[in-house]
């Protein structure tokens, strides 16, 4: 369960968010709904831990985010959260395969066991024929697809993904939507992603609107 | 995280940094070709120095010995004296320059890496990993810039010992008459020069530090707001 408690961002003057509070329950698929520069990606970082707050608290799982050690903030980043950045933020110099287990680098995971997990993942997401090959090599899908497999390779809880659809045509982006909704399902991990691609609300449990700094809950079917 | 793995992240950097880090090799690798090339040179002097001073003393005892010192010793304090009063202050002032130069370059790697240092520490990348690849980065610039070093001055030696060959047989009968001529080849190696190439692998930490600051969290949430 995600909490966000009285959460003001500011830079400088500019007020980015202000008092949002929201609930995000375990196992949802929660849409971030707003224009460029409403603060999407900003609400992303805060729960994400990549930012803090101005002021408020967020609590994933019991842990407020803000006041994390650097051994807690490590073990977040491992266990707890996986990022998938838009534009699909893939190093160019290194293959599929190697970009997908580098979690498992920093992690210390043993190579046979993060290349395993990684060909098991890779094998759920259609990808398994392209691990060999550099991010230039394969399509905007195949890349993106590889950036959620790098998400998941720790067994995070929570998913959060910024615009993971921008750069890809309607066919593949419908398919990195189902994707992810069907890791949701199958893994029962939280899904909480920021679109302006209309197809996320089909699998939205949960949509919530950012304007003028302020958050409000909507049904999905209606965005 | 393995060496070896280690090496593949640090590596990265220098692939995707493959002109400004060739260039810092080559410059570093420049400044400390020439200071290596003066002292191998100087070594080399000294060795044909010697050879001459001690053909002198045990052939022609007449010539040598007439303030009460060897020739030999004679040699060995002039070079000395040199030594001291030109390669070391030359060494030190070099090791700064290039301290400085490393570090420009790495400010200017992390200014730009911004989504690397994200992505790596959204990761799960902790702070000391972060540090050890751009160490390692550092590192792999100055082993390519010793081994870039010792080919410039083995090159300027070389080409020294060509340029000078007659001056120097002229110069060592002129300095030790009734001598046969013996090669005057530049080039010797001593401790010296050891120690200067060691203490190229010194500025990576020296050049590390003075943007030691760049890998903290604080800075890291100001580069966000900035992107």
């Amino acid at each position: 369960m995600i909490y966000l408690n009285n959460i003001t961002k500011q830079y400088g003057d500019k007020v980015i968010l202000q008092n949002v509070n929201l609930e995000i329950p375990a196992g949802s698929f929660t849409i971030l709904r707003g224009e460029s520069g409403a603060g999407k990606s900003t609400l992303l970082n805060l729960i994400g831990g990549l930012e803090s707050p101005t002021s408020g608290q967020i609590i994933v799982d019991g842990k407020d985010v803000g006041k994390l050690t650097a051994k807690e903030r490590i073990n977040f980043y491992r266990h707890e959260v996986g990022i998938i950045f838009q534009g699909s933020y893939l190093q160019p110099e290194f293959t599929l395969m190697e970009n997908i287990t580098l979690p498992g680098v920093f992690a210390g995971m043993d190579e046979k066991a993060r290349v395993a997990k990684a060909e098991e993942l890779a094998k759920m997401l259609g990808i398994s024929e392209n691990l060999n090959f550099l991010p230039k090599e394969v399509s905007g899908g195949q890349a993106e697809r590889a950036c959620i497999a790098r998400a998941l390779l720790l067994s995070p809880k929570i998913i959060l993904a910024d615009e993971p659809t921008s750069n890809l045509d309607e066919a593949n982006a419908r398919t990195v939507l189902e994707i992810l909704n069907s890791v949701r399902n199958q893994l029962g991990v939280t899904i909480i992603i920021a679109s302006h691609s209309r197809d996320v609300r089909e699998f939205a449990t949960q949509a919530i609107m950012i304007q003028n700094g302020i958050v409000t809950n909507e049904t999905p079917r209606t965005l | 995280m393995r060496l070896r793995e280690l090496y593949r992240l640090s590596h990265r950097e220098f692939t995707a940094y493959r002109t400004r880090s060739r260039t810092t090799v080559i410059t570093i690798g420049i400044l400390f070709g020439i200071l290596l090339s003066i002292v191998i040179m100087f070594q080399g002097l000294e060795n044909v120095a010697l050879k001459y001073a001690e053909y002198t003393a045990e052939n022609l005892p007449d010539e040598s010995t007439s303030d009460g010192i060897s020739p030999y010793e004679k040699v060995q304090n002039y070079f000395q004296i040199n030594d001291n009063k030109f390669v070391r202050p030359a060494s030190v002032v070099l090791l700064i320059a290039s301290a400085f130069i490393l570090a420009f370059t790495m400010a200017h790697l992390l200014s730009t890496s911004t989504r690397i240092f994200v992505l790596y520490y959204s990761i799960g990348a902790s702070k000391k990993q972060l540090l050890l690849i751009y160490l390692f980065y550092l590192l792999e610039i100055c082993v390519r810039a010793a081994i870039f070093a010792i080919i410039v001055a083995l090159i300027i030696a070389a080409i020294a010992t060509a340029v000078s060959w007659n001056y120097a047989l002229k110069l060592m009968a002129a300095n030790f008459p009734g001598t046969p001529d013996f090669q005057p080849i530049l080039v010797g190696v001593n401790l010296k020069f050891v120690g200067i190439i060691c203490s190229i692998f010194f500025i990576a930490p020296l050049s590390f530090l003075l943007c030691l600051d760049q890998f903290s969290y604080k800075k890291l949430a100001i580069k966000l707001k900035g992107d």
